[in-house]
């Protein structure tokens, strides 16, 4: 009997304390507005996916980097990525009448399982570095369902490689455009939407591609002692000749 | 009583100083022919040798190249691992550099003649330079048969490396180009910008689109305007069809190979990555 007492005793404290975390939880659930009066859910939704919103913030901007893996996100508000932030997401990526702004010290690197859908006014990077923000589609060659829509007057400042979905850009106005780099299995422009502006920056931008490829492999010169503007900057000499003789001690 | 000779012998006299005389000038023939011939074929005999000097340094230098990309694939940004096999650094951190003798490889590069062959490469570091690498490398070849004593060919090879950087263009389709209406493709340099405002930039006209389909017909460019270049993975018959009713300010680029690998999903099973916003 004592044994039992003592059991319904510490069933119902663990009872309150579980009414007490729940209560202190409870904020954290609750939608809340925006700046621009959007409401939006912060905080997790377990299988069911996340949602993004009321001015949501995330990242630091110590440069240490934020990751994060996904079921699913949809942003009814607008956020703001204040690090460098790696986030893998394995369904859909919907952005609503609201922008996603990375900051001068965040980054995005994005791995896209699903779909990506952009709506209204929505704007994703819009500071106009597409670097700052790369999406991968992961997508293997048998995905069927998955694309890359804007619609309205949404706009993308992104690299974009997904060479296993489609890019769509329906764009209806000239405020939504495409800036940065796409790479997709078809690509479609319909109506007039706004400009597509590749960012010559991107030329430079470190490829996802580790190894160096065999294909890409050029002759620059051949039988001349006078090397290459760009290997004449590593060098620090103009002619190989006297370069060899200082290394190899002719 | 006067000797007289008899008609046979008088012939006989006549034929043999023709002969002589014959014979004097084929051998004068000969003598200037072979003079004449003889530095010929010694200057052609030099230069041959020189030219196999020269071809069996290409050869070498080409090894040097080989031995470099060998490295940079094995080693990549592992400097131990340049230096525990034989590299060293440049005094300004930017290079690697070695040099390989005949001995090192027995056989392989033995040559003959007594020729003495080696080969010396000098490799950027992996990472020096975004997506590319940059190597030289010289082949060596000294000595020999039929060459001056100090006779040394040297031949120098720069060769280019180069990681895969999809986004060297604008947009490129595995497939299909489908442009409906009139939509604009142009370029700008976040990198160069002042002011980076949305929609804003200045224009470089430097975009290019393309497909990497085989199929002239996947590309329907509608009544695009692309200031810049259009790339297709299918041949030219000469009618330039994939142009359409589109503008294209810059060249259209036939039988282009367009590598587009898989990105595989990150490893995600690491206790550093968060489930939730």
């Amino acid at each position: 009997m004592k044994y039992r007492s003592n059991t319904i005793i510490l069933k119902k404290l663990r009872h309150i304390l579980a009414i007490l975390v729940m209560c202190s939880a409870l904020p954290l659930f609750i939608p809340q507005a925006d700046a621009n009066g959007n409401n939006g859910n912060s905080g997790n939704n377990g299988n069911n996916g996340n949602s993004g919103g009321g001015g949501t913030t995330i990242g630091f901007n110590d440069g240490s980097t934020t990751y994060y893996h996904l079921s699913s996100l949809t942003l009814s508000g607008d956020m703001t990525i204040e690090g460098p932030t790696v986030m893998v997401i394995d369904g859909d990526f919907t952005v609503g009448n609201n922008l996603l702004t990375i900051s001068p010290y965040g980054s995005l690197v994005l791995y896209l399982g699903g779909s990506l859908t952009m709506n209204g006014q929505g704007g994703l990077n819009n500071e106009g570095i597409p670097a700052n923000a790369i999406i991968y589609g992961t997508h293997p060659e048998s995905d069927t369902d998955s694309s890359i829509t804007l619609n309205g007057n949404s706009g993308i400042s992104a690299v974009v490689y997904a060479p296993n979905v489609d890019y769509t850009s329906n764009g209806g106005g000239n405020s939504g455009a495409t800036l940065g780099a796409v790479i997709a299995q078809n690509i479609t422009f319909s109506g007039n939407p706004g400009p597509f502006l590749y960012d010559e920056a991107l030329k430079d931008l470190q490829s996802i591609f580790e190894s160096y490829n065999l294909n890409n492999y050029k002759l620059m010169k051949n039988g001349s002692t006078e090397p290459s503007e760009a290997m004449a900057e590593i060098v620090n000499s103009n002619n190989y000749d006297a370069l060899f003789s200082s290394l190899f001690d002719d | 009583m006067k000797k007289t000779s008899s008609p046979f012998i008088r012939n006989a006299r006549k034929d043999s100083g023709s002969a002589l005389v014959i014979a004097l000038t084929f051998s004068c023939i000969i003598t200037f022919g072979i003079a004449g011939i003889l530095p010929l074929v010694l200057t052609d005999w030099k230069l041959s040798s020189r030219i196999s000097g020269q071809e069996a340094a290409f050869s070498l230098a080409e090894s040097g190249t080989e031995e470099a990309i060998w490295a940079i694939l094995e080693f990549g940004e592992e400097e131990s691992a340049w230096t525990s096999n034989g590299w060293n650094e440049s005094v300004n951190g930017k290079y690697w550099y070695r040099e390989w003798n005949l001995s090192d490889y027995g056989e392989i590069y033995e040559l003959d003649d007594n020729r003495v062959a080696s080969f010396r490469v000098l490799t950027e570091k992996v990472g020096n330079t975004v997506n590319t690498v940059n190597i030289i490398s010289q082949g060596i070849v000294t000595g020999g048969k039929n060459v001056a004593k100090d006779y040394r060919a040297s031949r120098y090879i720069e060769t280019q490396f180069n990681r895969l950087n999809p986004f060297e263009d604008g947009a490129i389709a595995r497939d299909q180009l489908d442009f409906n209406g009139q939509p604009t493709f142009d370029s700008y340099n976040s990198a160069i910008e002042d002011e980076l405002n949305w929609g804003d930039f200045t224009r470089t006209e430097n975009v290019t689109i393309g497909s990497a389909s085989t199929s002239a017909s996947d590309i329907q460019l509608g009544n695009a305007t692309i200031h810049g270049d259009l790339k297709t993975g299918s041949s030219d018959d000469g009618s330039e069809s994939v142009r359409g009713n589109a503008q294209v300010d810059g060249v259209i680029k036939y039988d282009e190979e367009i590598e587009l690998p898989e990105v595989p999903q990150p490893d995600t099973s690491g206790s550093g990555w968060l489930n939730q916003l």
